[in-house]
């Protein structure tokens, strides 16, 4: 690791020597040593995109091509507009390092920068999703402590801030054991009014800069960087402080944040994460075209004798920087005051373009606005993996075991089972917004209060089919995200996304990286979906086995329902009603949990996408829904179909009399046809006299959907019609099964 | 080798001293809202905890219990520090 020097002091900086020789030339002099830090900060992966920019570049302009979005990628959060006024903000981004030290305080503080983001954007955060990823719990204390505690820490945070956990997706492979994912996201909803007040810029000279919330401490010091690096074997006690976070604090911040943003006074608003100070201050002046003269001496610390290089680096949580009308003053500062928060005016902006920072006599910060922001960025090298030409070849074995055998294993699965031991955990009703309960329905549904509509929202993607194929793999998580939202009745309007991969040194990782974007975009462009925001994680490893994790782009996607009566929901709910399959199964089990739980591969061909058909679908169940033509709707994920039936039958205790004689158009195998992952399906409930309209409007969007036949009062689920034996399962059995392997292996 | 004797270990876990505290902070802050006691500057909380086992010796109970807390996740050496306060035989 290169040194860099400053009257004397040293320090190790994760700098390039160009970057250095190109910081000396741009400032023609020596940085002082707290300005090498921050250019060190700013500069890391973390902050700067360095390896990733050159490809979220080719991602559309969301802001010029779609009306509906006011604010894309490159702000805190994304924001488009929902209409009758109001605004949606929401991202999406990872603190998988921290917790994979201290899952607990790790996941906690991820909640909290998450809440930040969205704050800045004006609006109250109203709910949360997190999509994670462990390693496999069965005989693995590591995993099951990594799970406990990240759930603990994000149900605690949620909790107390009074902010509901409406749903997110967890997955477990090994590649995740010493590098877990902890992904966080966070809607937000207000007026276009208040969104308007509050940029996060500073575009006024002659305004003060406040600082509000928490006390600056020596914790977390160059957190970024440890973000920027793979997981060492470093001793457990010597690594960086994980931030503790501090979830009533931050009740308050939020509230007076809030009631600070109605006065009309905020100018700007920046939340301190990653880079703390250095970051927010150099963010607002410069994109903001201006610049600012800081006194140290009024940012409040918590300890004593802190020095200007760990006060503007330090990540301390719970802070926030106002930009604030000089009129308003002193009506901003009574707000904080009356929240209890403390606060100080540590500047004021000018038109200078310089960011000053004043230690007394000194002048420890001299630097353009635009100097921390404008980090150089780095091509790297791709190239695919040696090893997934002999993946694509495995074929699926013949089955050695009863179907009604694999059915079983397959749906205890800890990947397929049922996730309620993590979502009982959260308060997913706080709030009085939500109105789909977690398990009965693909996304989070949420009201719009004082109006008819209702967002719904859901994360993920499928890290198995990514590690085959990252191109249909990115893809496959934008139709199942997509899917989610869709099978509650909304439209999608818009996606973020959060990145996970290995490191980008590694031509390998990269290439992941590469093509998972490249599928993002294509998909993305096609089907007219604005990204209006990302996070990317690099250097997710593990350092003991020298592998990298399977790449996880994961998805995140919000859309509108158009009045309560178009909310549809997933388990079945009327004896006699038809089940229909829409969609086209091929024999896509690459990557499959079919593969994984039964024969222990990770082989195959994972699904692969049409967009076409994809549109057709969405558009074709959209028309079933403006007729009213739907009962129930699940989209069909891991395990194939059957799995799906099986879900929709254990709410109401309700079975399926199925013939599939006809269903099976490509003439598959058994288990291939019934547990294959074929993006894009779902299964439908209908009233059997709507069958020929349904069957009539299919034909009109060319999309395949094929009647498997009816419910049943009976909780038993029979599948006639196959090549081989029927098979009777029994829904109780079933159910039993999907729900105790969570609590079975974690509760002692 | 000497018998196993009853011995009683008290420890105490706090967040590293560079983390915040959230309970300390607020202890702090209500002593100084209720005047008189602005001489507190700094609150620190913590867990007390108090282990009963049986062990060869002193050296070996404090040994024991170091490897349970950190094995057993007891306590998160990445924000936590451990302090044998006292250890003594019943």
């Amino acid at each position: 690791m290169p040194k860099v020097k400053s009257n004397g002091t040293e320090l190790k900086v994760d700098l390039t020597d160009k970057e250095i020789t190109q910081i000396k030339e741009l400032l023609n002099r020596e940085p002082s040593i707290t300005e090498w830090g921050m250019f060190d900060v700013m500069h890391s992966e973390h902050c700067s995109y360095k390896s990733s920019r050159p490809k979220l570049k080719f991602f559309e302009n969301a802001e010029k091509n779609y009306d509906r979005v006011l604010a894309g990628p490159g702000q805190d959060a994304g924001v488009i507009d929902i209409g009758d006024g109001y605004c949606l903000a929401f991202r999406i981004e990872s603190h998988n390092h921290p917790s994979a030290i201290e899952p607990y305080h790790g996941a906690a503080t991820g909640i909290g920068g998450i809440i930040r983001d969205i704050l800045c954007m004006g609006v109250r955060p109203i709910a949360l999703l997190d999509p994670l990823r462990f390693g496999t719990l069965k005989n693995n204390p590591h995993s099951q402590w990594l799970l406990k505690y990240v759930v603990k820490g994000i149900a605690d945070y949620g909790n107390c801030t009074g902010i509901p956990t409406i749903g997110g997706e967890v997955e477990f492979d090994e590649s995740f054991e010493s590098n877990c994912l902890v992904n966080v996201a966070c809607i937000g909803l207000g007026t276009i009014e208040d969104f308007n007040h509050a940029p996060s810029r500073a575009y006024h000279p002659g305004d003060y800069v406040i600082l509000m919330g928490g006390s600056t401490g020596r914790d977390g010091i160059h957190g970024v960087t440890f973000a920027s690096r793979t997981l060492t074997e470093m001793s457990e006690a010597d690594r960086p402080a994980v931030q503790i976070g501090d979830p009533f604090t931050k009740k308050m911040i939020i509230e007076a944040t809030i009631e600070a943003i109605k006065t009309g006074h905020v100018r700007g608003l920046k939340d301190l994460g990653g880079g703390g100070i250095s970051c927010a201050l150099s963010e607002l002046t410069g994109e903001g075209g201006t610049g600012a003269l800081i006194d140290m001496a009024n940012i409040f610390t918590r300890e004593p004798g802190m020095t200007s290089f760990e006060i503007m680096l330090s990540e301390s949580q719970e802070r926030m920087a106002f930009i604030v009308k000089p009129e308003g003053l002193e009506d901003i500062l009574a707000i904080f005051k009356k929240f209890e928060m403390s606060h100080a005016v540590i500047g004021r902006t000018d038109d200078s373009g310089v960011l000053k920072v004043r230690d007394g006599e000194n002048l420890v910060v001299n630097l353009p606005s635009t100097a921390l922001s404008d980090a150089p960025t780095i091509q790297r090298e791709e190239k695919s993996p040696d090893y997934l030409d002999a993946l694509h070849k495995q074929k699926t074995p013949e089955p050695t075991k009863e179907l009604k055998e694999i059915m079983h294993a397959l749906i205890s699965s800890e990947n397929i089972c049922s996730k309620e031991w993590i979502y009982r955990q959260y308060d997913h009703e706080v709030g009085v917004r939500s109105v789909v309960k977690c398990g009965e329905g693909d996304s989070g549904v949420l009201r719009i209060i004082g109006t008819d509509k209702f967002i719904a929202a859901s994360v993920g993607t499928n890290s198995k089919h990514c590690f085959l194929d990252p191109y249909e793999g990115a893809k496959g998580g934008l139709v199942e995200t997509c899917g989610n939202v869709i099978a509650n009745g909304a439209r999608p309007l818009a996606m973020v996304n959060c990145c996970n991969f290995g490191n980008p040194e590694k031509p390998e990782s990269y290439w992941y990286f590469s093509k998972a974007l490249d599928g993002i975009n294509d998909f993305c462009r096609t089907l007219k979906i604005p990204i209006v925001g990302g996070n990317v994680s690099f250097y997710n490893e593990d350092e003991v086995k020298n592998t990298s994790i399977k790449p996880t782009p994961v998805i995140m996607i919000v859309g509108i329902i158009e009045g309560a009566e178009n909310i549809i929901t997933l388990p079945f709910k009327k004896p006699g009603n038809d089940i229909l399959l829409i969609g086209e199964t091929k024999g896509e089990l690459g990557g499959s949990e079919y593969h994984s739980v039964i024969y222990g591969t990770e082989g195959g061909v994972p699904p692969k996408i049409n967009e076409s058909i994809i549109k057709a679908t969405w558009e074709f169940l959209l028309e079933l829904y403006s007729k009213n033509l739907v009962e129930a709707n699940h989209d069909v994920n891991k395990g194939g179909f059957i799995i799906t039936i099986a879900e929709m039958c254990f709410k109401n205790k309700l079975g399926a009399n199925l013939d599939l004689t006809d269903s099976n158009v490509n003439d598959l195998r058994d288990d291939i046809f019934l547990f294959s992952e074929s993006a894009g399906r779902f299964v439908i409930e209908s009233a059997t006299k709507e069958h020929d309209i349904i069957m009539e409007i299919a034909q009109q969007h060319g999309v395949l959907v094929r009647k498997l036949g009816n419910i049943i009062p009976e909780p038993k689920i029979i599948v006639r019609g196959l090549k081989e034996n029927d098979i009777f399962l029994d829904v109780i059995k079933l159910k039993e099964l999907h729900a105790s392997t969570l609590p079975d292996l974690m509760e002692i | 080798m000497s018998k196993d004797e009853n011995w009683i270990v008290e420890i105490v876990l706090e967040n590293k001293p560079a983390a915040r505290d959230p309970v300390g902070t607020v202890i702090q802050k209500d002593l100084l809202a209720k005047k008189g006691y602005e001489m507190v500057s700094n609150v620190r909380s913590g867990q007390y905890l108090r282990i009963y086992l049986t062990a060869n010796d002193a050296n070996d109970a404090r040994i024991i219990i170091d490897k349970m807390c950190n094995e057993l996740r007891i306590f998160n050496p990445v924000t936590q520090n451990l302090t044998i306060l006292n250890v003594f035989k019943t």
